[in-house]
């Protein structure tokens, strides 16, 4: 039953939804016909009229615009957060390297490897080779710890950091676009932290000490990966986190450079007939951090999506009952201008274009807004692999252009009819008055 | 005729707006339902949780396991009734996108939670076969799985293929605890292991007797394995719970932001129409005052129509809501997985929607209607449309 219900819900959703796009599309294709007819005639479009009829009636054009602004500002910050978990992790890793972990498994918490398995990768021909004459091949050891965060009320408001054990290799591998500060020391307690942990987790700061797996370590760096996924973790030497977290001797990836771009597929099959690499999995490294996003951005993506739909349709009723308004306020206006000589096509026109101008005015004002949410930091937990992500808000040029098009389509979508019943009054009886 | 009548006649004066006014109430009112039920559903794992049940798990994280000795030790703690054990599987059924929660857990670890219904005899089934698993109903649905059924997993914190078989279906009394979860004997797992790997846990669950004071118990068991190479952090159920959903919290907070945005757009597009409906009817309203009806009346007549008009959409908004909900959730469900247990509307909730909602309807009436009990006689038959 309730099957067969959603079945149904679907099937009318889907029905109403392509019945919709085809009509706007269709209308569409009408509108900018009769346009260029008008224009090309020399009738021309009362447009001067119509500006001024918006600014006219301030009061319904400023509840209306809101309405419309809002929805478009959501649509944008939507757009800019998928934007930002993905672009987050995709910054995260470099497509020169490779990165290799067990088979099956997700992410590097789950994996584990042994060092023997380090020893062959890193003197396989296929891993470019470093100044010392040594493969470029770093094992690291990945786990996460709990931290409170800064200014917490309760022990309960933490969240999981990860925290990447990484060899001598590490920052060769990965480097940072900054360090303030210096390289934590081998065989030191000493670590770098990202920089957006910085203040917001106790002692995540350059000469401040944090607290895990029962010891205290030294913050000696703060590294800038200019907004990856690193940007939130805390790094030391693979050494000391195998000890302080009894790990040894397995840890969780290995990362190689490549010696050249075809080298992978080469890697890939050496590794699957090499029966002690063959429980292993190597991935390009920027898949491997793409992967990680796919979910949580998915799942941003659809509840956003979801949310901007609903919202747009709420705008859309909301320009149709403001202009279905202003055309049955301005009966005696529109009897006018068809007396003096304008078209039906022209009155049709002309009413769908000042639609479509409160959309865009509108659009200025949510993109106000969403210029405004790029201050805003956003951090929340990747379930992929429970361990925290956290991004800015980028307001780039095509969310902008997408932002104006969804409020044009509004704005169109809800000027059309009332413009039809504008262009269709008979000129005696409108400017009789109405 | 008398003055509802009036009302609604009114109210339906202008019925291709007052249709459109509606089903955008109609629509607002399914998106708060709908943003209001999805953080109650996330919300639910930790509404569920026993307040005499409190989890003991490795302080340092979630991740690292616990050794099983911990288990008598914390037994023996004053304070401490019944307690079981059980770790976090991981791994995948088949596609490693569907995502359900699997535990390994001590034979008994599901007699902690009353909640949780299994017949006697499959539980005794469960416990005679090594390979035997308890799953959900839910879970059964979604896969077709009977009692009886082989269901093999991959792993990938423990590799390699597990196979099992489905020996007790468990329902649960309480809507929000999870019924798409898998349990399975920890025995099973502990023997496949490494010699390293084995005799971990992952969480120690135990009960404290009534009148007990829990933080005091907590206290005594992580006191008992300070400064040792594995540190413990016990807490309630509950708080254990609420720590993962704080890591999201920004995420749900932005939910919760969008749900008010909403009632701000229901009262937007209502305004809009009621101010609309009275300016068009100023004329009208003073001939009514000069046939004798109060300012009372009229600003009466304006609140009744926008209490009507919200009204309308309302009815419409809440008897969709249920199927138009059931179909996201699906769709949510198909395509991410079950994030969200129970996604079903709370009839609190309901009504809560339709409080705000006419209130919204008053709300936005209250400006036009005040303008529209203001308004002079005189200046008002003058005026021309």
């Amino acid at each position: 039953m309730t099957k067969l219900v959603t079945i149904a819900v679907g099937a009318l959703l889907g029905l109403g939804l392509t019945g919709a796009v085809v009509g706007l599309v269709l209308s569409l294709l009408v509108i900018l016909v009769l346009g260029i007819i008008v224009l090309a005639s020399g009738e021309g479009v009362p447009m001067i009229y119509n500006i001024r009829s918006l600014t006219q009636r301030g009061w319904t054009t400023g509840v209306t615009a809101a309405g419309l602004a809002l929805v478009v500002c959501i649509f944008a910050v939507v757009l800019m957060t998928t934007n930002g978990v993905r672009t987050t992790l995709k910054a995260t890793g470099s497509s020169e390297n490779a990165k290799i972990l067990r088979k099956g498994t997700q992410n590097e918490i789950q994996s584990g490897m042994l060092p023997e398995q380090l020893r062959l990768l890193g003197a396989a021909p296929e891993t470019a080779i470093g100044k010392d004459g040594h493969g470029l091949a770093s094992a690291e050891l990945v786990v996460l710890i709990y931290a409170v965060k800064q200014n917490a009320k309760s022990e309960e408001d933490g969240t999981n950091l990860t925290v990447r054990g990484v060899g001598p290799l590490g920052l060769e591998l990965h480097p940072p676009h900054a360090l303030d500060g210096s390289m934590f020391k081998a065989g030191s307690s000493e670590i770098m932290v990202g920089k957006g942990l910085v203040g917001r987790y106790p002692g995540a700061r350059l000469g401040e000490k944090m607290h895990f797996a029962r010891r205290d370590w030294n913050v000696v760096g703060v590294m800038d990966h200019g907004g990856s996924a690193y940007d939130a973790e805390i790094w030391g030497d693979v050494d000391q986190f195998e000890d302080a977290f009894q790990r040894r001797p397995a840890f969780s990836s290995v990362t190689l450079k490549l010696k050249d771009a075809a080298a992978l597929q080469t890697l890939r099959t050496r590794m699957e007939s090499d029966p002690q690499l063959n429980t292993l999995e190597v991935k390009r490294e920027v898949d491997y951090w793409s992967a990680q996003s796919e979910q949580l951005s998915l799942f941003v993506q659809y509840l956003g999506l979801f949310v901007a739909a609903i919202f747009s349709f709420g705008a859309i009723l909301g320009a149709m009952i403001t202009m279905y308004a202003q055309v049955a306020a301005r009966t005696r206006e529109i009897g006018t201008l068809r007396a003096l000589g304008f078209q039906q096509r022209a009155v049709l026109v002309s009413f769908v274009i000042e639609s479509v101008l409160l959309a865009l005015g509108s659009a200025a004002i949510g993109l106000i807004g969403a210029t405004a949410a790029q201050l805003l930091r956003f951090s929340t937990v990747n379930w992929q692999t429970f361990s925290e992500v956290s991004f800015h808000l980028h307001l780039t040029p095509g969310i902008v252009f997408a932002s104006i098009v969804f409020a044009m389509v509004m704005g169109y979508a809800g000027g059309l009819l009332p413009a039809l019943r504008a262009s269709r009054l008979s000129i005696v009886a409108a400017t009789k008055g109405g | 005729m008398n003055f509802p009548i009036l009302v609604i006649k009114s109210a339906f004066r202008n019925r291709v707006r007052t249709v459109l006014t509606s089903i955008g109430v109609a629509v607002t009112i399914i998106a708060f339902l709908f943003l209001r039920t999805f953080i109650a559903a996330w919300y639910a794992g930790a509404e569920s949780a026993g307040a005499d049940r409190m989890v003991v798990r490795n302080k340092t994280a979630i991740i690292f396991p616990l050794p099983l000795a911990y288990a008598s030790k914390v037994k023996n703690v004053p304070g401490v009734s019944a307690l079981s054990y059980m770790v976090w599987f991981g791994g995948y059924y088949k596609d490693p996108k569907q995502f359900f929660a699997k535990f390994a857990m001590e034979d008994h670890a599901l007699e902690l939670y009353p909640e949780v219904l299994v017949p006697p005899a499959q539980m005794e089934a469960f416990k005679q076969d090594k390979q035997g698993a308890v799953i959900g109903v839910r879970l059964a649905e979604k896969y077709g799985w009977k009692i009886g059924d082989r269901v093999t997993l991959t792993g990938d914190i423990y590799p390699g293929e597990w196979s099992f078989n489905v020996r007790a279906l468990y329902t649960a009394t309480s809507k929000t605890f999870d019924q798409q979860t898998m349990y399975f004997h920890w025995t099973y797992l502990n023997d496949a292991l490494v010699e390293e790997k084995r005799d971990q846990v992952g969480i120690l669950i135990f009960k404290v007797g009534a009148a007990t004071d829990s933080a005091q118990v907590a206290r005594s068991v992580d006191q008992l394995f300070a400064n040792s190479s594995a540190e413990t952090r016990t807490e309630s159920e509950k708080a254990f719970q609420n720590e993962f959903l704080s890591m999201s919290s920004q995420l749900l907070g932005a939910i919760s932001v969008i749900s008010m945005v909403v009632l701000v757009i229901l009262v937007l597009i209502l305004a809009n129409t009621l101010s609309m409906a009275t300016r068009e009817r100023t004329t009208e309203y003073a001939v009514m005052r000069a046939l004798g009806f109060q300012p009372a009346h009229v600003v009466r007549l304006v609140l009744g129509e926008g209490f009507v008009i919200s009204l309308v959409g309302v009815a419409l908004g809440v008897g969709l809501a249920a199927p138009v909900l059931r179909f996201f959730a699906d769709l949510f469900q198909r395509e991410l997985g079950p994030f969200l247990g129970a996604f079903e509307i709370d009839p609190k909730l309901v009504a809560l929607a339709v409080a705000i909602a006419l209130a919204c309807g008053m709300f936005s009436a209250a400006l036009p209607a005040w303008r529209a009990g203001k308004l002079k006689i005189v200046d008002s038959l003058r005026r021309v449309e």
